[in-house]
């Protein structure tokens, strides 16, 4: 009995239909860290840098050196992270390739949690080769003498965090959907989830007369407001919330695992794999085209009660048939 | 070598057997040569291996062929064969069974005797040269 | 070595499968045939565990498959094409494979890719129809796995293909090793497979030992003296495979059968040559609606 979890023929499996991602991550990196400060610290003009030295000899101003630049960094990790879950279990569940994984020796959660090892491997060695050249691009130009690499590593950390997280996520939409397109659609709507829920039920809240529209929903340190993906990567000001998100993504992972291990890979090319998540996913669609409908006809053709509920109610009919018809579909797989 | 009938009632065992028998009948091969094994002779055939072996067995119990472990299977001596009782008996049985046919079929006994004659020259050429 | 126990398996709701009992004995090659959309791929898929079963079991040595998948590396699946190799080459393929069943045998594996002429770093994409078969064909092999499961493995593959195809597989089989096939052309099962399990209406009956199957049943023509066709005909293990004006052709299950219809006195009979497809005619229920 195999009772490890590294299983060499699963992370070659993974390596071999990744590895495109890898290296993209790779060379994104590059021109989104060294390649940056390589312009700035190498080939700038000589006064520029002459100046650049002189105002970090006075102010002592150096997290600028790498903050200014880092956050490009990130979002392009997010995007790598976001494709490699697609690519892992969306873009498999394509050409029998799932089945072939499910008809391998090994239990399905040891080879969902392989597709993580990897990704996190990935990401851990672009975060750190990207770093450690930037850190030696700099070192090795004038303003070397002001770069603190520990500031480099706790920020490092930080992308590594973040990326992780956010890839968590989008693989645990993968593990319930049953192709590429709806796992892509879910993840990117995730994004907007909470900016849209706030302003529609703030506008209801409204129209309704329960609450004037100046006062703000109080949803700010709700749990709401941190189970939020946009909040995760674009997270501003100190105060990162590490553990709320780093408890969230353990479930999330736990819960894709599980979710992986119970996929019925018969209902490939549906919508989602599941009939219950299916349930839950339709009264979500529902409720978000009767909002979105009910404010559009309150702001377009009648602004009052009345034009908001007839919205509302066109836009449940609407929505609900639109969906039915989405999920009755099966892409042929 | 060996060609299978694809419309035959002859089940496919019983026509390895009958061909394996009508190959040493003709001297093409000769005692002491060596027999394809079974997995050989059911992949040339595309036959399940099962039945090759079924009529290998039967090919040994009758004594056409011989198994020495661990060499391989040959072509037997021609010494007395086994059972040759139980086959001469089936054997008269069939050549009364043939004969009803050709009396049935209005053939004169000298008909059926040249018909008889005809068969014989295949298989008893090479004595009377 | 496989017993198969009350397989249950609806897909959106339909049932396909509705009770599959077998047993796969050792040493033996079973075929499995069944009209197409019969659901002898949602079978195959679930005796490897692709597919959990709505119900019933599945186990391998009496261990059940879905709950212990590292019998798989005993029990292997090769499907009707190789689509979910296609972006590797055939070098990278043996490598994979060598790295997840231990007993791969590269040597076997190698020597078959130079009998069909197929360059080791050609990717699976580009082979033709025949050669992706005998490529998953030989690939399943090599792992020698105590079960293999072939899905119409000669299905769309060209005469002199699916001659060296099967060859491969008849030469493999061993004292311990078993070969289940699936397919809807009976003519090639005919000479290959010990036993046959007839899957209709989502459900097997039994299994068919194919040599007590050609000892047990005739094929006959008949003519009948009387106009009137007899009540004969209307017996139970009697089924009529076709008439053409007063001669029937007809399939009898038992040695009842003939005796009562020598009694029966007909002006001609005629024995035919058997084949499983007669038989299958009649088990799957040739009424008409051919699939």
């Amino acid at each position: 009995m195999q009772r490890s979890i590294f299983v060499r023929a699963l992370w070659w499996k993974e390596y071999r239909q990744t590895r495109v991602l890898l290296w993209l991550m790779m060379i994104a990196g590059f021109f989104s860290t060294a390649y940056l400060h390589m312009r700035e610290v190498w080939f700038a003009s000589p006064q520029v840098i002459v100046g650049l030295v002189e105002y970090l000899a006075k102010t002592q101003e150096t997290n600028w050196l790498l903050h200014r630049n880092y956050g490009g960094f990130m979002l392009l990790l997010v995007l790598g992270g976001f494709l490699l879950s697609l690519w892992q279990l969306g873009h498999e569940r394509r050409n029998q390739m799932s089945e072939q994984t499910f008809a391998l020796p090994y239990p399905r959660w040891v080879i969902y949690v392989t597709k993580w090892l990897v990704s996190v491997a990935y990401i851990v060695f672009v975060v750190t080769a990207s770093v450690a050249l930037d850190i030696l691009v700099l070192k090795l130009s004038q303003v070397g003498a002001y770069v603190h690499v520990i500031d480099f590593i706790g920020r490092g950390f930080h992308i590594i965090f973040v990326t992780v997280a956010a890839y968590t996520f989008t693989l645990f939409i993968g593990s319930f959907t049953g192709t590429w397109t709806l796992q892509a659609a879910l993840s990117i709507i995730s994004l907007f989830l909470y900016e849209f829920f706030t302003l529609m039920l703030q506008q209801l809240l409204y129209i309704f007369m329960i609450t004037p529209i100046y006062m703000e929903l109080r949803l700010r340190g709700t749990f709401w407001e941190k189970f939020n993906l946009t909040n995760w990567v674009f997270h501003e000001g100190g105060n990162y919330p590490y553990a709320f998100v780093g408890v969230v993504s353990l479930l999330l992972f736990i819960a894709g695992m599980v979710l992986y291990s119970r996929n019925s890979l018969e209902n490939n090319g549906k919508l989602v794999l599941f009939p219950i998540i299916e349930k839950l996913f339709i009264v979500g669609f529902v409720l978000c085209a009767a909002l979105f409908s009910g404010n559009l006809s309150y702001d377009t053709l009648y602004p009052g009660r009345l034009g908001y509920a007839a919205g509302a109610g066109l836009g449940t009919i609407i929505g609900y048939i639109i969906i039915r018809t989405l999920t009755r579909m099966r892409v042929r797989t | 070598m060996f060609r299978l009938q694809e419309r035959s009632t002859t089940p496919i065992y019983e026509q390895i057997v009958e061909q394996m028998k009508a190959l040493v009948a003709k001297n093409v091969m000769q005692p002491g040569e060596k027999v394809p094994s079974v997995r050989e002779l059911s992949s040339m055939l595309v036959v399940n291996p099962n039945t090759v072996s079924k009529a290998y067995q039967e090919l040994e119990r009758q004594g056409v062929i011989e198994t020495l472990r661990g060499k391989g299977t040959f072509i037997a001596e021609p010494a007395a064969p086994p059972m040759a009782e139980e086959r001469m008996t089936k054997l008269k049985d069939e050549v009364n069974r043939i004969a009803v046919e050709a009396k049935h079929l209005g053939l004169e006994r000298e008909e059926f005797i040249d018909m008889v004659e005809q068969a014989c020259e295949v298989w008893w050429r090479d004595d009377e040269s | 070595m496989m017993q198969v126990e009350a397989i249950h398996k609806a897909i959106d709701g339909r049932p396909i499968l509705r009770g599959i009992s077998f047993t796969i004995e050792p040493g033996r090659i079973m075929g499995l045939v069944g009209r197409n959309g019969t659901g002898k791929t949602t079978l195959m898929r679930t005796l490897v565990g692709i597919y959990d079963p709505d119900q019933g079991s599945v186990a391998f040595e009496g261990m059940d498959i879905h709950k212990y998948p590292e019998l798989k590396r005993d029990v292997v699946f090769v499907p009707d094409a190789p689509v979910a190799l296609e972006a590797y080459t055939i070098r990278e393929c043996a490598a994979w494979y060598g790295q997840i069943y231990p007993s791969f045998d590269l040597f076997y594996f190698t020597e078959a890719m130079e009998r069909f002429k197929l360059p080791m770093n050609k990717r699976v994409r580009t082979l033709s129809k025949g050669m992706k078969m005998l490529f998953s064909t030989a690939l399943g092999l090599s792992t020698k796995a105590r079960l293999i499961l072939f899905d119409e493995p000669t299905n769309g593959v060209d005469a002199v293909t699916k001659k060296q195809l099967l060859s491969l597989i008849v030469e493999s089989l061993r004292k311990d090793s078993s070969i289940l096939i699936s397919s809807h052309m009976l003519n090639e099962l005919d000479r290959i497979a010990d036993t046959v399990v007839l899957l209709r209406d989502g459900r097997t009956d039994e299994t068919w030992d194919l040599e007590q199957l050609r000892q047990h049943m005739k094929k006959l023509q008949v003519v009948f003296t009387a106009t009137e066709p007899p009540a004969w005909l209307a017996r139970e293990d009697v089924f009529v495979l076709q008439q053409v004006g007063r001669v029937y052709t007809v399939m009898l299950e038992s040695d009842e059968a003939f005796t009562a219809l020598k009694r029966e006195e007909p002006m001609f009979i005629d024995e035919l040559p058997l084949s499983l497809e007669d038989w299958f005619m009649w088990k799957s229920g040739g009424d008409g609606d051919a699939a």
